[in-house]
C-alpha cells in the first residue's frame, strides 16, 4: 500500500483540495478527498510522464484530476503494476549527467557533422539536380545594382575587348547551356576584380586587365584563368548552393536552438558568421580546382594562373579585393604547383 | 484585510489548498498586496532535460523536436506556482508536429512560388498577409487550450475578423501615420491577445489606453536615439579600426602582397564582434521596451474581479539578458538552460496576482471542457503553427 499527497481539484472550479491517493493491489486505486472515498482501477487513469521533479497529473474519470509531486512512489507501484515505462525512458536519459554528456557529445558530433558536411553536400546535390533557370534567378538584377553602385563604363580599347571575348568564347564554348556572358567594367572601388553572377553573367574590371597586359606575353593567359575561375563558380552553381547553405544553417540552428527568446535566440546564431566565412572559402577552392581542370583541358599553363595571383596579391589593397574571401594566396599557389 | 483570497464562505474546510494566511504571507514577504509568481525550475536539471531532447531531435531529424516542444513547455508551466499550485501544458506532440508540417508547408511553398514565378509573388504576398493572423489565432487558441492551472482550461475565443484586423489591416496604418499610430497598435495587439484569453469560463479584459502606450514610446525615444547614436558610433569606430588593422597588415605583408591567413581570420572575428557590439549598444532598448511592456500590459490586464501586478525593472532586465548573452556566446550555446531558467525565474518573481475575491468560484467553461470532451477542439482543426 502506497498513499501519494497532493491536491485534487474536480475540474469544475478553481477550487484545490489536499487529497490523498491509495495505491493498492491489483491497480487499484483510491481518492480520498473530503467525504467519500472514490475508487478506480489504474486503467481509468492517465497519468503525466515524468518530467524532472515536477508534480505528476493524473487525470480521473469526470474531469477530475489529482496532483502530486511524491514522483518516486508513484513510480514505484507503476512498476509494481507491470506497467511498462513506469518511469519514462526519455526521463531516465534526461535524470543522469552521464546520459546528458553522451547526448551533449551525440549533439556536438551530429551538429557539427551536418554543417560542415551533411548541408554543404545536401545543397551541392539540390542546385546541381535543379535547372540553370532557378539558379539564375538568384542574381537577377544584380548587375544593374552593381552598375549603378560600384562599378562604371569599361574604358578598354575595343580591340582588346574582341579579343579578350573571342577566347572567352572558346572557353566558354564547353556549357552552351550555362548563357556564359563576358561583361567589361571600369572597377572603380572593386579594384583589380572578377565576379561572376549566378545567371552567367561574369564581369571583369579594367584594373584587372591592365594587370595583366604588364606582360603582354602572358596577359590573354592570366585573364582567362580568372574568368576559368568565375566559370568555375557559374557552373558549380555556387550562387545557389550558397543560399540554400545559409539557410540551412540558419534553420537548423534556429530550430534547434531558437525558442530562446528574442535577444537570447540572436546570440546563438551570430556564429554562423563565421560559418559562411569557410563555406565561401570553399567554393573558391572548388572553383579554383574546376579553373586548372578547365586551363589544362584548353592548354592553358598553370602557370598563368599562379603568377596572375601573385600581381593580384601585390595590388591587394582594400578589403574589397579579389582576394578578400579567398583562401591565402600561398595556400592557392601551392595547389596550383603541386599537381 | 482587503484581500480575501477564499473568502467564499464555506465554512469547516480546512483541507483546501490556497488559504487565506498563505495570501497573507505573499504581503508580508514583498510588502505588497496579491500572490507572488514563483519559479522553482533549476538550470542543471533543465540542462539535463535540453541537452537529451536536443540530441534525440537531431537523431531523428527533427521529427522528435514536437515532444521535446512539449518537454520543455512543460517544464517552465509546472514550475511556475502561483500560490502553490503549479500549470500545466498538456498538448499532444502530434499535433504540435502536424501544425509544424502545415507551417513549413505554408512557407515552402510561399518560397518556391515566389523563386519559380516571381510574377505570382505580388498576389502571394496579399495571399499570406491574410493567412499569417489565422495562422497565429490558431496557435494562441491552440496553445490555451493545452494550459491547465488548478484543474481549469485556458481558452482563447478565436475571432477570425479580429485578427486580421489587428494583425493585417491596422499595421498599414503605421507607414502611413510615420510610425506614430504604432503605440496605438501595439494596443491594440495586447488587447487580442488578453481579451481573447479566458480562464475557464472567466475571460481576461484589457484596460490600459492608448494614451498610456503612447506614453511608454515616448519616454523609451530618449534611449531608443541614445542607445542608436551609440551603435551607430560603435559600427563606424570598428570600421574605422578594422580598415587601418588591415591596410598595416598589408604593409607588414611579405614579398607578394599576401595578408595571410592570420590576418583573414582576425578580420573575421573583428566583424563578429562588431554584429555583437552593435546589439549590446541595443541591449538597453529590449530590455527597456520588453520590461516596462509586460508592466504594462499585466498591469492592465484582469481576469474577472482579478488583477494582476508586474514590477519588472529594465535595469535589472538588461542585466539579465547581458548575462545570458555572454553565457551563451562563450560557451557556444551550452548556457542556453540557464538562460531561460534565469530569465524565468525573474519575470515570475516579479508578476503578482492580486485576487479581487474568492479565487474558488472561478469556474469551468461553458462548452464542458472536461477530458471527456476536449478532444471535440482536436476535430475542428487544433494545431500550433510556432508563431
Amino acid at each position: 500500500m502506497i498513499e501519494l499527497a497532493g491536491q485534487y481539484s474536480d475540474g469544475r472550479s478553481a477550487a484545490l483540495r489536499a487529497a490523498r491517493l491509495r495505491l493498492g493491489e491489483e491497480s487499484r486505486v483510491e481518492l480520498l478527498c473530503g467525504d467519500e472515498p472514490r475508487i478506480f482501477v489504474l486503467a481509468q487513469l492517465q497519468i503525466s510522464e515524468r518530467l524532472g521533479n515536477t508534480p505528476r497529473r493524473i487525470r480521473l474519470p469526470g474531469g477530475g484530476q489529482f496532483e502530486s509531486a511524491d514522483n518516486d512512489a508513484l513510480d514505484q507501484w507503476l512498476a509494481a503494476q507491470g506497467r511498462r515505462g513506469g518511469e519514462h525512458w526519455v526521463h531516465r536519459l534526461e535524470r543522469r549527467w552521464r546520459w546528458a554528456l553522451a547526448a551533449l557529445l551525440i549533439s556536438v558530433a551530429l551538429l557539427g557533422g551536418g554543417i560542415w558536411w551533411g548541408i554543404p553536400a545536401a545543397a551541392e546535390r539540390i542546385a546541381l539536380s535543379l535547372p540553370a533557370e532557378v539558379n539564375a534567378s538568384i542574381g537577377a538584377g544584380t548587375l544593374r545594382l552593381l552598375d549603378e553602385a560600384l562599378v562604371g563604363p569599361s574604358e578598354l580599347p575595343p580591340a582588346r575587348r574582341r579579343a579578350l571575348r573571342e577566347a572567352f568564347a572558346a572557353l566558354a564554348v564547353d556549357h552552351p547551356e550555362e548563357h556564359l556572358r563576358l561583361h567589361f567594367r571600369a572597377g572603380e572601388r572593386l579594384g583589380a576584380n572578377a565576379f561572376a553572377l549566378p545567371d552567367g553573367s561574369i564581369v571583369v574590371t579594367d584594373e584587372l586587365v591592365a594587370l595583366a597586359d604588364r606582360d603582354p606575353a602572358e596577359a590573354d593567359a592570366e585573364v582567362l584563368a580568372v574568368l576559368a575561375h568565375e566559370i568555375g563558380h557559374v557552373i558549380r552553381r555556387h550562387g545557389l548552393r550558397g543560399v540554400l547553405q545559409n539557410a540551412g544553417v540558419v534553420t537548423l540552428l534556429a530550430a534547434l536552438l531558437g525558442d530562446v527568446g528574442s535577444v537570447t535566440a540572436l546570440a546563438a546564431t551570430l556564429p554562423t558568421a563565421l560559418v559562411h566565412a569557410s563555406y565561401s572559402r570553399d567554393f573558391e577552392r572548388e572553383a579554383d580546382a574546376f579553373a586548372l581542370a578547365l586551363m589544362d583541358r584548353h592548354g592553358l599553363p598553370r602557370e598563368r594562373f599562379a603568377s596572375i595571383l601573385r600581381k593580384l596579391g601585390e595590388v591587394a589593397g582594400d578589403d574589397h579585393s579579389f582576394l578578400a574571401s579567398h583562401p591565402p594566396t600561398t595556400e592557392r599557389l601551392q595547389i596550383i604547383g603541386g599537381r | 484585510m482587503s484581500i480575501q483570497f477564499t473568502a467564499d464562505g464555506r465554512e469547516g474546510d480546512d483541507s483546501r489548498i490556497g488559504s487565506a494566511g498563505q495570501a497573507n504571507s505573499g504581503q508580508a514577504n514583498s510588502g505588497q498586496p496579491g500572490l507572488p509568481f514563483v519559479f522553482t525550475g533549476r538550470g542543471g536539471e533543465y540542462f539535463r532535460i535540453w541537452i537529451v531532447n536536443l540530441a534525440l531531435s537531431i537523431l531523428t531529424l527533427g521529427i522528435y523536436s514536437a515532444w521535446a516542444k512539449v518537454r520543455a513547455r512543460r517544464y517552465f508551466y509546472a514550475n511556475t506556482l502561483l500560490d502553490g499550485a503549479g500549470f500545466d501544458y498538456t498538448a499532444e506532440p502530434l499535433k504540435i508536429l502536424k501544425g509544424r508540417v502545415i507551417a513549413a508547408l505554408v512557407i515552402g511553398a510561399y518560397v518556391a512560388a515566389g523563386q519559380l514565378y516571381p510574377v505570382a509573388s505580388l498576389p502571394l504576398v496579399f495571399v499570406y498577409w491574410l493567412l499569417f493572423p489565422w495562422l497565429l489565432m490558431k496557435s494562441l487558441a491552440f496553445n490555451a487550450h493545452y494550459s491547465i492551472h488548478r484543474g481549469l482550461r485556458f481558452g482563447f475565443d478565436q475571432g477570425v475578423g479580429d485578427a486580421v484586423r489587428v494583425y493585417a489591416l491596422l499595421p498599414i496604418l503605421i507607414p502611413l501615420t510615420l510610425g506614430i499610430y504604432y503605440p496605438f497598435w501595439k494596443r491594440r495587439v495586447a488587447g487580442y491577445y488578453v481579451g481573447n484569453h479566458r480562464y475557464g469560463g472567466t475571460p481576461f479584459s484589457f484596460h490600459a489606453t492608448g494614451g498610456q502606450y503612447l506614453r511608454l514610446y515616448l519616454t523609451a525615444l530618449p534611449i531608443i536615439l541614445l542607445c542608436g547614436a551609440l551603435a551607430g558610433a560603435v559600427l563606424a569606430g570598428l570600421g574605422w579600426l578594422m580598415e587601418s588593422l588591415f591596410a598595416s597588415l598589408q604593409a607588414d605583408a611579405g614579398d607578394d602582397g599576401e595578408p595571410g591567413a592570420r590576418a583573414v581570420v582576425l578580420i573575421q572575428l573583428m566583424s563578429f564582434g562588431m554584429v555583437a557590439l552593435f546589439y549590446l549598444c541595443l541591449l538597453p532598448v529590449f530590455a527597456w521596451l520588453r520590461a516596462r511592456g509586460d508592466n504594462l500590459r499585466w498591469n492592465n490586464t484582469r481576469l474577472g474581479e482579478h488583477c494582476f501586478a508586474s514590477d519588472q525593472s529594465a535595469v535589472q532586465l538588461m542585466l539579465i539578458y547581458l548575462l545570458n548573452v555572454f553565457a551563451i556566446v562563450f560557451t557556444l550555446g551550452l548556457a542556453i538552460p540557464w538562460a531561460k531558467v534565469r530569465l524565468a525565474r525573474y519575470r515570475a518573481e516579479h508578476l503578482r496576482f492580486v485576487p479581487g475575491g474568492p479565487v474558488d468560484e472561478l469556474l469551468a467553461g461553458q462548452d464542458g471542457e472536461t477530458s471527456a470532451t476536449a478532444d471535440a477542439f482536436d476535430d475542428l482543426g487544433g494545431f500550433d503553427a510556432g508563431l
